[in-house]
């Protein structure tokens, strides 16, 4: 029951790889938003372009409106967010944008339609005029498939947790990345020193901590056989996210909506070591501690 | 005590090279040798699994509605966790072995009980391993699947949802219904109506592979397949849903 690219809806609908206009588009743009802790609603804004008169003016009228359909298998959350508008901001529970989302796009008919023609439509569907009744599609989008979580691991490295080892010295450290929640277990002496330290030294942690974390990361998510260990894990997602790189500038005039789904990720990248792309990821922050060292030297 | 569940996927890997090792421990040991050496994941600092005694050990799929309502009411779990085949696992291993032993006997021989024991012990199958098979996790699905029906009580959409297990089958096999709110309300208030309302029970009778139910699905399935049913108006989904359940008959 699940819409396919490859499949025929009996009727014609402006999409990508169909031919049942000769010409025109519908070019939704849909940008989930990062969730910070604590917000208990997700955004979603989206943008979207119809090159078809005729299908733009039936929106006007309110004939037919877009829609976003939000589809999300870990929650098991499916919702419907319509307007008639080209720009437009939509919220939901950010509980129910977990794990793998996929977004919907559509321009779907909302009142009955007899006579509808386009001379852009395919003759095999006939001279028109065309029926449409409520909840037919005219037009549909490629759907968006994200990976949401819930905050950036370089903003604030709440995705890695610090737990007590008694066997460990002080000053002595290991971690463990292949669970959902990386860990840095260190001794009961040195948690209470991290835990007292000051928001000042997050830079220290960052490149005590966070780079040979996050290269090992990497490195995981490089290895053929990890690979598949680690990509359920919501941090796989985020250093994927993290990597990517953006294409040159396309014409774009609104950088704020601006799809990170055109970017690639540099996890392919081979001429950058694990380390180098730990340390792009984490946004050189060895130039963050360079403060920590002024006045000190003799 | 806390609420655990496996760290990492390698406990699950390693539990699911060794069924056949493990045969005698599914149908009558324990896995605490087992456990032992795994590392857990604390998810729940306050629980209390002493209900797991209280489930119905049986294999009868009438006393699923029982147990979905206890394991409902006392684990307390979100959506995205309950999509955790750690999770399930380790309580198809632990607190809950007697129930999935009991609910899935392992006496067809050694073949047989191998691919019952990966169905409902374990999670083999990503897309409807915890939705369907897993011994534990249908039940909580359920009881959260009739959760979201506002439409009708609670304790009534679970009793309806679970009236005849092809029946449940056939709704959590179409996520686009299950998932949407406002089409899984219709779908269910039509099928209460029909069940309890109309005492119509042959809709939902099983036959050769057949039956009015079925035909309903398939129908909804070539609706769904023409217009965004989630696009409609509730009445006139509510509408379409009534029309074709009729249509079925």
């Amino acid at each position: 029951m699940q819409f396919s690219f490859q499949k025929s809806f009996g009727y014609p609908v402006l999409r990508l790889g169909s031919d049942d206009y000769s010409s025109g588009a519908f070019q939704p743009t849909i940008i989930p938003r990062n969730v910070a802790k604590g917000e208990e609603e997700a955004r979603i804004d989206c943008r979207f372009a119809i090159s078809v008169e005729e299908i733009s003016s039936l929106i006007d009228v309110g004939k037919a409106s877009f829609a976003i359909v939000i589809d999300c298998r870990d929650t098991f959350y499916r919702e419907i967010f319509e307007t008639n508008d080209n720009r437009a901001t939509f919220f939901c529970s950010s509980d129910m944008l977990k794990g793998r989302v996929v977004f919907e796009s559509y321009i779907i008919v909302k009142e009955k339609i007899p006579d509808y023609s386009c001379k852009h439509i395919d003759e095999f569907y006939g001279p028109g005029p065309h029926q449409f009744t409520p909840g037919m599609v005219l037009a549909q989008g490629l759907p968006v498939e994200k990976n949401i979580h819930a905050e950036k691991l370089r903003d604030n490295q709440s995705l890695m947790s610090f737990h007590s080892d008694e066997n460990l010295k002080m000053g002595e450290w290991w971690f463990d990345i292949l669970n959902e929640f990386p860990s840095v277990y260190v001794s009961p002496e040195q948690l209470a020193s991290i835990n007292s330290a000051p928001t000042a030294s997050n830079p220290i942690i960052e490149n005590t901590f966070l780079v040979p974390i996050v290269s090992e990361m990497v490195a995981a998510l490089r290895d053929e056989e990890l690979v598949e260990e680690v990509i359920s894990y919501p941090w796989s997602g985020l250093i994927l996210d993290g990597l990517k790189n953006p294409k040159e500038e396309l014409e774009n005039p609104d950088e704020e909506l601006k799809n990170p789904d055109d970017d690639e990720s540099l996890i392919s990248d081979l001429s950058k070591s694990n380390i180098r792309l730990a340390q792009i990821f984490l946004g050189l922050p060895l130039a963050r501690q360079n403060q920590l060292m002024v006045g000190s030297g003799d | 005590m806390p609420l655990e569940m496996f760290r990492s996927l390698s406990s699950l890997q390693l539990l699911d090279r060794n069924v056949l090792a493990n045969l005698a421990l599914y149908r009558t040991g324990d896995f605490s040798n087992f456990l032992h050496d795994q590392k857990l994941l604390r998810v729940q600092d306050d629980f209390n699994p002493d209900f797991f005694d209280n489930l119905k050990c049986t294999n009868q799929a009438n006393d699923d509605y029982h147990n979905a309502l206890l394991i409902w009411s006392n684990l307390n779990i979100t959506p995205r966790l309950a999509r955790e085949a750690r999770l399930w696992c380790y309580l198809t291993h632990t607190h809950g072995l007697d129930y999935s032993r009991a609910r899935y006997p392992l006496s067809r021989g050694n073949d047989n009980d191998i691919k019952s024991i990966r169905a409902h012990f374990l999670v083999n199958n990503e897309l409807r391993g915890i939705d369907r098979d897993n011994a534990l996790s249908r039940l909580w699905v359920s009881a959260f699947i009739a959760s979201k029906v506002d439409g009708l009580d609670f304790e009534v959409a679970l009793q309806v949802l679970l009236y005849q297990t092809d029946f449940r089958e056939q709704l959590i096999g179409h996520p686009t219904i299950m998932r949407s709110v406002r089409t899984l309300n219709e779908v269910m208030c039509c099928a209460k109506k029909i069940l309890l309302d109309d005492g119509n029970t042959e809709f939902f009778k099983r036959k050769d592979h057949k039956g009015q139910y079925k035909t309903w699905f398939h129908l909804l399935d070539v609706e769904g397949g023409r217009v965004l049913l989630d696009g409609l108006s509730s009445e006139e989904l509510s509408k379409l849903v009534q029309k074709l359940a009729e249509q079925a008959h």
